[in-house]
C-alpha cells in the first residue's frame, strides 16, 4: 500500500540549529494523524517542508508519491495547507476568500461545495464580513474551508486550534473527524494534549526529534496521563543525551 | 489567465478597500502639479544689488531707478565707494555690485567709461544670472537714454532667442520632469509596498502553496498599478494644460506609449525590490536608494550632459534618463516616436528585462 504521507530521515537545518532531526513516518490513508509537541519542537518546519515551501538539507519525503524536492508542481495541486497564522486576506469577505481560493486552483465554490458544507454553512450567515472582523472560532472555519475548496488528497493543519476557545477547539475536531468519510489524509499539529486523543494514531516530537508513534491509547503509560508520559519520554531523551555527552 | 483574472480583481478589491491609497493616488498629483513647478523653477528672483555711484549725475540715477524697477533684481543700498559696497557683499547681504566711475554721464554723449560688475559666486546660479540680468538692464538703460538723444544705437547687443520655451518658463521645462517623478513614486512604491505586506502579513504562504504561476503572480502585482499610473499621467497631463497652459507639442499617443513602458519597467524595480527583502523596512530603504538616484542621475533636475564622463555612463544605464529625454522631446519640442525611436527600443528594452527578473526573484520556495 502506498503512504499518502512518506517521510524518510528528514533533517532541516537554520544554521547552527537542527531544527528536525531525521524524522521519519508514515501516515496511512485517511488517517488523522496528530504531531503533538512543544513550541520550537520542529512541527512547522516539518509544515513548511511538506508543503514545498522550503528544501530539506538531508532526507526524503513523498506526499501522495511525489517527491517534496523534485515533483513539488504537482504536490501543490492537491495538498491544503492551514498554516498556524491567520493568513487569508483580512479586508476581503468570507465568501469573497473562498472564491479566490477556489479560482486559485481552477475551481469554483459549487465544484467542491459538499465537502465543506457543514463547516461554512455555520460562518454562511456572515458570508459578506470581512475576514479580518470575524472572530477567533470564525476565522479558523474560513481558512478550514478555504484549505479544503480544491478538495485537497492531503491536509496540512498547522496548529489550527491556537487561539480559539474551547467550545470551537471541540466542534473543530469533530469536523475533521467528518472529513473521514471524504478519504483525506489529514497531518495536524497541536501543543494541547487533550486534542491528542482525538486522533487516529500520533506522533510525539520534542527538539526536532520523534520520540514514540503510536495511538492515543497504547502511547500512554498505564495510570498516567498522556503529558505526564510524555514528560517522561523528554526527560528519558535528554538523560540519553547527557550520557552520551 | 483565468488565475491572473482572479489575482487581480483581487487587487482592485483589496485596493478599493485600503481607506488611504485610494485618495493617496489622486491627491498625489494634484498636489505634486500644483505646487511642484512653483518651487522647482530655475528663475532666480530676488537678487540683491549695491550700486557704487561716484558718478552721482543725472544718467547714474536714471540707471538706479532701472535696476530700482527690475522684477529680478532688488537695490539694497547705494555706496560712497566701492570697498563699502564690497564689505556688504562679504557679509552676504549684497549678491551683486554695479560701479559706475566718476564722469560717467557726460561720456555717454562720446565714448562711454567702462562700468565694472562685481558679483558673489558662492551661489553660482545666482552670480551668473544675476549678474546677466543686470547687464541686459544697463544695456535696455543705455539704448533708451542714447535714443532720447538722438543717438545712434550701439549695435553689439547679444541677443538671445530660445526655442521651444520662447519664454524661458521653467514651469514647462519642470512639468514633464515632475510627471515623471509621480510615475517613479507612484509606481514604484505602490507594488513594492503591497507585495512586501502579503510578505508580513503571510498571505503569501497560500499563494506559494497552490499552484499559481509565478508569472501570474509578478502581472498580478503590477497590472493594477500600470493602471493607476496611466490614470495619474492624465490627471497631471489635463492639469499642466488647465493652470499652466502647457499643451502636448508632440502627439499624446508617443507620450503614453513612453509610459506605458516606463510604468512597467519602475513597478518591476518595485516588485524586485520587494522579493529581495523580509521586511517593509528593508523595502523601502532600497527604494528609497534607488529612486533617490533616479531623480539625482537621470537628467531630471541637472543635464545629463553637464556630469563628469563616468556619471554620464552611469545614467545611460539608467531607464529614467531615456524617459526624461522622451518627455521633453515630446512635450515641448514636438518629437516624434521615429525621433525618438532610440529611447523608445531602450524603454522597452529596459521593461522586458527587468520584467522577467520581477517573475525570477520571486521564489515560492524559500
Amino acid at each position: 500500500m502506498q503512504y499518502p504521507i512518506k517521510i524518510d530521515g528528514l533533517t532541516k537545518r537554520y544554521g547552527a540549529l537542527t531544527a528536525l532531526d531525521g524524522v521519519s513516518f508514515e501516515v496511512g490513508k485517511g488517517e488523522l494523524f496528530g504531531l503533538i509537541g512543544p513550541d520550537g519542537a520542529g512541527k512547522t518546519t516539518l509544515f513548511r517542508l511538506l508543503t514545498t515551501l522550503m528544501k530539506p538539507d538531508e532526507g526524503s519525503a513523498t506526499v501522495d508519491g511525489f517527491d517534496i524536492v523534485n515533483d513539488y508542481k504537482e504536490i501543490r495541486n492537491i495538498v491544503g495547507y492551514m498554516p498556524g497564522r491567520f493568513s487569508l486576506y483580512q479586508d476581503l469577505s468570507v465568501e469573497e476568500n473562498l472564491e479566490f481560493f477556489a479560482s486559485l486552483f481552477g475551481g469554483t465554490v459549487k465544484d467542491n461545495y459538499d465537502l465543506i458544507e457543514p463547516i461554512y454553512s455555520q460562518i454562511e450567515p456572515f458570508k459578506t464580513r470581512r475576514a479580518g472582523k470575524l472572530s477567533g472560532g470564525m476565522k479558523q472555519k474560513l481558512a478550514l474551508s478555504c484549505a479544503l475548496i480544491h478538495r485537497p488528497k492531503v491536509l496540512f493543519l498547522d496548529e489550527p486550534t491556537t487561539g480559539v476557545d474551547a467550545v470551537s477547539r471541540s466542534e473543530f475536531w469533530d469536523m475533521l473527524a467528518g472529513l473521514k468519510q471524504y478519504g483525506i489524509t489529514i497531518l495536524v499539529s497541536t501543543p494541547y494534549m487533550d486534542e491528542a486523543g482525538r486522533c487516529e494514531r500520533i506522533a510525539l516530537i520534542n527538539d526536532g526529534k520523534i520520540l514514540k508513534i503510536d495511538t492515543p491509547g497504547a502511547i500512554t503509560d498505564p495510570g498516567m496521563t498522556l503529558e505526564d508520559t510524555f514528560i517522561r519520554l523528554i526527560q528519558e531523551e535528554n538523560a540519553k543525551d547527557d550520557i552520551c555527552k | 489567465m483565468g488565475v491572473l483574472r482572479t489575482l487581480i480583481i483581487k487587487e482592485i478589491r483589496q485596493f478599493r478597500r485600503n481607506p488611504f491609497m485610494p485618495k493617496l493616488v489622486v491627491m498625489f498629483p494634484l498636489m505634486l502639479i500644483l505646487v511642484m513647478p512653483w518651487i522647482a523653477t530655475m528663475d532666480v528672483k530676488g537678487i540683491n544689488v549695491g550700486i557704487a555711484d561716484y558718478d552721482r549725475s543725472d544718467i547714474s540715477q536714471k540707471i538706479v531707478s532701472r535696476i530700482d524697477a527690475s522684477e529680478y533684481l532688488e537695490l539694497k543700498g547705494m555706496f560712497a565707494d566701492y570697498p563699502s559696497a564690497l564689505a556688504e557683499l562679504e557679509d552676504g547681504k549684497i549678491d551683486l555690485i554695479l560701479e559706475i566711475p566718476a564722469g560717467f554721464g557726460k561720456s555717454m554723449m562720446g565714448t562711454p567709461e567702462k562700468v565694472s560688475i562685481w558679483a558673489n559666486g558662492v551661489n553660482a546660479m545666482k552670480g551668473s544670472l544675476g549678474s546677466q540680468y543686470l547687464m541686459q538692464t544697463l544695456l535696455k538703460c543705455f539704448q533708451d537714454i542714447r535714443a532720447s538723444r538722438g543717438l545712434s544705437i550701439p549695435e553689439s547687443t547679444i541677443e538671445t532667442v530660445n526655442f521651444y520655451n520662447p519664454t524661458m518658463d521653467y514651469k514647462h521645462y519642470m512639468i514633464p520632469a515632475i510627471i515623471i517623478m509621480l510615475l517613479v513614486m507612484v509606481g514604484g512604491f505602490l507594488p513594492a509596498i503591497n507585495l512586501v505586506m502579503e510578505k508580513e502579513l503571510g498571505t503569501i504562504e497560500q499563494i506559494n502553496v497552490s499552484p499559481v504561476n509565478r508569472f501570474a503572480f509578478t502581472l498580478s502585482k503590477l497590472i493594477p498599478f500600470w493602471i493607476i499610473c496611466l490614470i495619474d499621467l492624465g490627471i497631471c497631463m489635463v492639469l499642466a494644460w488647465l493652470v499652466y497652459g502647457l499643451d502636448v507639442a508632440g502627439s499624446i499617443w508617443a507620450i503614453l506609449l513612453a509610459a506605458a513602458l516606463f510604468i512597467m519597467v519602475i513597478s518591476s524595480i518595485g516588485v524586485i525590490l520587494a522579493n529581495l527583502s523580509e521586511t517593509m523596512q528593508q523595502t523601502m530603504f532600497l527604494m528609497l536608494f534607488i529612486i533617490l538616484t533616479f531623480i539625482l542621475m537621470s537628467g531630471l533636475y541637472t543635464p545629463v550632459e553637464s556630469m563628469p564622463l563616468w556619471a554620464q555612463k552611469l545614467a545611460f544605464c539608467l531607464p529614467p534618463t531615456y524617459m526624461v529625454e522622451l518627455m521633453r522631446a515630446v512635450y515641448l519640442k514636438g518629437a516624434t516616436i521615429s525621433d525618438l525611436w532610440i529611447n523608445y527600443v531602450a524603454l522597452g528594452g529596459f521593461a522586458v528585462l527587468f520584467g522577467v527578473l520581477a517573475a525570477i526573484t520571486y521564489k515560492k520556495r524559500g
